[in-house]
């Protein structure tokens, strides 16, 4: 066990300054597993990302991030098919949050929710590896963490300049 | 769009079927997955000649190309009279 000083000086990464919650409001969306439902989320994340003043090629990456979570969880998770109307109970939550960091930039974190699945992709030309490789290329840190009660997948956006008031 | 490439296929008697993604918002996983299939399709199962993929510089549908490398795979065009040139 080090010395108290020594701890100080090298703090473990990510027990350094903390980040706080920007204080807007979150997003909080909830809808039925249907194939409409990432079409929805992709206008309500758009909106979200603008009324924060996000920067519009940031919007774009993330939005196609969060709609590849969201569809992953229908085609997949649920395997809904193609078409079909919702089975009762079967709900994806896409939930955000703005974080600002000690140096004033910001980043955002969505965590997508169902009670499904989760299968791996089996191959990266698959769908699911494509959009394995969207979710990767378009945030900075993807998470997933499944169980027998469903799937959570979190993306960490890439950090963005504070807002001008 | 699966359908309706499908349905082109089937009118197509010998030419060129070229796709006009120009005006399209948004592409994900599972349209990239259409295109790719499609692609491979008119080749290997149709004997038609190569799927034609006109995108110009429309990002919502250029970027997702990139990520999954497909524009190595697709015969990609900035406009339909481009493609039909080609």
């Amino acid at each position: 066990m080090p010395p108290t000083s020594d701890q100080d000086k090298h703090p473990p990464r990510g027990r350094q300054a903390p980040t706080s919650l920007s204080g807007a409001p979150p997003l909080e969306i909830a809808l039925n597993a249907e194939w409409v439902a990432p079409s929805i989320v992709r206008g309500r994340v758009r909106d979200w990302l603008a009324a924060h003043q996000w920067p519009a090629a940031h919007v774009d990456e993330l939005v196609l991030a969060v709609s590849e979570a969201v569809s992953n969880s229908i085609e997949h998770g649920y395997a809904i098919p193609s078409g079909s109307v919702a089975r009762s109970g079967e709900m994806v939550d896409v939930h955000g949050v703005v974080v600002v960091d000690p140096d004033g930039f910001r980043h955002v974190v969505f965590t997508i929710r169902d009670q499904g699945r989760w299968r791996a992709p089996t191959n990266r030309r698959t769908t699911r590896g494509h959009g394995m490789l969207i979710m990767r290329t378009c945030t900075d840190d993807v998470a997933v963490d499944y169980s027998a009660t469903g799937t959570s997948v979190v993306l960490r956006s890439r950090p963005v300049p504070p807002a001008i008031r | 769009m699966r359908a309706a490439i499908g349905a082109a296929f089937d009118r197509l008697t010998g030419r060129m079927l070229v796709l006009d993604l120009t005006q399209v918002r948004f592409l994900g996983s599972a349209g990239l997955r259409t295109l790719l299939d499609s692609a491979a399709e008119a080749v290997t199962h149709r004997g038609h000649e190569p799927l034609r993929v006109v995108v110009d510089e429309n990002r919502p549908v250029v970027r997702p190309i990139e990520i999954v490398g497909l524009d190595n795979v697709l015969a990609l065009y900035h406009s339909v009279s481009d493609a039909l040139a080609a």
